[in-house]
């Protein structure tokens, strides 16, 4: 199979051998796989400047099976985010998530269109936790495991701004009550749920709620294994 | 092919080494057996005995046989300014190329999530006691310019700042001798903002 000119981002590369580098590969048509670049970490190599995470390329690749080997590699564009700082250690945060969360060979397209949109939000904002909600959010949803902001997941009644929640996995949000009540469970008030339903976090109290929860949620769905990039914040 | 049982383990264990594949690893165990047994017993020595009593200086983590290496003791170095580096290599490139007269610190690596590396893996902690003793006024980040050491820069460059002590980082440029048309794009771009004043 040979493939020409695909949109992809590099999620993660690691050293081949002696002078081969794997790379995970995010692509915009055939999802995450893993490819080899034969001499791409070479001392004198040109593409160790252009192969670099956070940047879309133009690849090309042929072979069959497990791992396929890389022919050729562009820069997309010559202007593309900028990541420093702070956004460029949620970025390996949001690498990390779409390497656990996405399985090889299953063709995301609107994931990758959400991934190039949160790197743009980290590169030009001084918001990035935001940034990081809204894309955990839309990914979530994207993955069929949608957080319900909206509706008692019991009575089937509206969230109301007035009350406590507490928030079951794969339920949803219940009417917290004298009888549900006990010591480890997850409360989160009503007025926080409705606003990160309408991607509304300028209130600090509600981004600390919703921080709480989508850590709850993709904690599950990533199966307890804990994020080795959560450790990058001080 | 097996002639030995001792020559294939001989072979295999020379494959060890980077750049060394079956038919190179051939060619040294038989040049070694045949022509240069002396040799040989010198290499099995020194290997031995580097392997055994090399481990890393407990302030820098750089390799050394002794409990500090010798930039850590030298008292003519200058303790304030710390020379952050990936590899001991580095500390061999930098002492060859500049007069830099301070010490260094070795993280043996960069922070990279999905190798599951990460600060405690970098012997941060260490680092950070050495910030606390207060000794040091100035922090050099010398990883290297990937996302990797950049992002590693990034994390040192707040530990430092939490401890009041400015960092610098390498400067990114156009390597001498260069041509700006073959230069690629992210050098020139970085060399193009971090222009400088000219000096008259």
């Amino acid at each position: 199979m040979r493939i020409q000119d695909q949109s992809a981002y590099i999620l993660h590369q690691r050293p081949f051998r002696d002078n081969s580098l794997i790379l995970d590969l995010f692509t915009k048509d055939y999802g995450r796989l893993t490819v080899v670049s034969r001499g791409g970490a070479a001392p004198k190599s040109k593409l160790k400047s252009i192969l670099r995470p956070f940047q879309l390329l133009f690849l090309s690749w042929s072979g069959k099976g497990e791992m396929p080997l890389l022919t050729a590699a562009e820069v997309a564009s010559l202007s593309g985010p900028v990541l420093a700082g702070d956004a460029l250690l949620s970025a390996f945060y949001v690498n990390e998530l779409l390497v656990k969360l996405l399985h090889k060979h299953d063709v995301h397209d609107d994931v990758f269109l959400l991934y190039q949109q949160v790197l743009d939000c980290l590169s030009g904002s001084n918001q990035i936790e935001i940034c990081l909600r809204l894309f955990e959010k839309k990914l979530l949803q994207l993955l069929g495991f949608e957080i319900n902001l909206t509706e008692d997941a019991d009575s089937g009644e509206s969230i109301s701004v007035e009350k406590q929640y507490i928030y079951f996995l794969e339920h949803g949000p219940v009417e917290l009550s004298s009888n549900n009540q006990s010591g480890n469970q997850m409360v989160i008030d009503g007025s926080s749920l409705l606003a990160f339903s309408q991607d509304d976090l300028s209130s600090a109290h509600v981004r600390k709620q919703i921080k709480i929860l989508t850590r709850y949620v993709l904690g599950h769905y990533l199966g307890g294994k804990p994020l080795k990039s959560r450790e990058l914040f001080r | 092919m097996s002639q030995s049982l001792l020559l294939d383990q001989l072979i295999e264990a020379l494959r060890c080494l980077p750049g060394v594949g079956p038919k190179s690893a051939q060619r040294m165990a038989f040049h070694l057996l045949e022509r240069d047994r002396p040799g040989a017993s010198r290499l099995s020595r020194a290997l031995q005995d580097a392997v055994e009593k090399i481990g890393n200086c407990q302030q820098c983590r750089t390799l050394s046989e002794d409990g500090i290496c010798s930039i850590c003791v030298d008292q003519r170095r200058d303790s304030a300014s710390l020379c952050v580096v990936e590899t001991p290599v580095d500390i061999l490139a930098i002492e060859q190329a500049t007069d830099f007269k301070g010490r260094y610190f070795v993280l043996m690596g960069h922070l990279s999530p999905l190798d599951g590396i990460g600060p405690t893996e970098l012997g941060l902690d260490l680092f950070e006691q050495r910030l606390k003793q207060g000794e040091i006024t100035e922090i050099i980040l010398a990883t290297n310019p990937t996302v990797e050491g950049e992002t590693t820069a990034h994390y040192i460059s707040k530990m430092a700042a939490e401890y009041g002590i400015p960092a610098t980082r390498l400067a990114h440029g156009i390597p001498l001798g260069g041509e700006l048309e073959y230069i690629d794009n992210g050098t020139l771009a970085h060399a193009f903002s971090g222009r400088q004043k000219v000096i008259i």
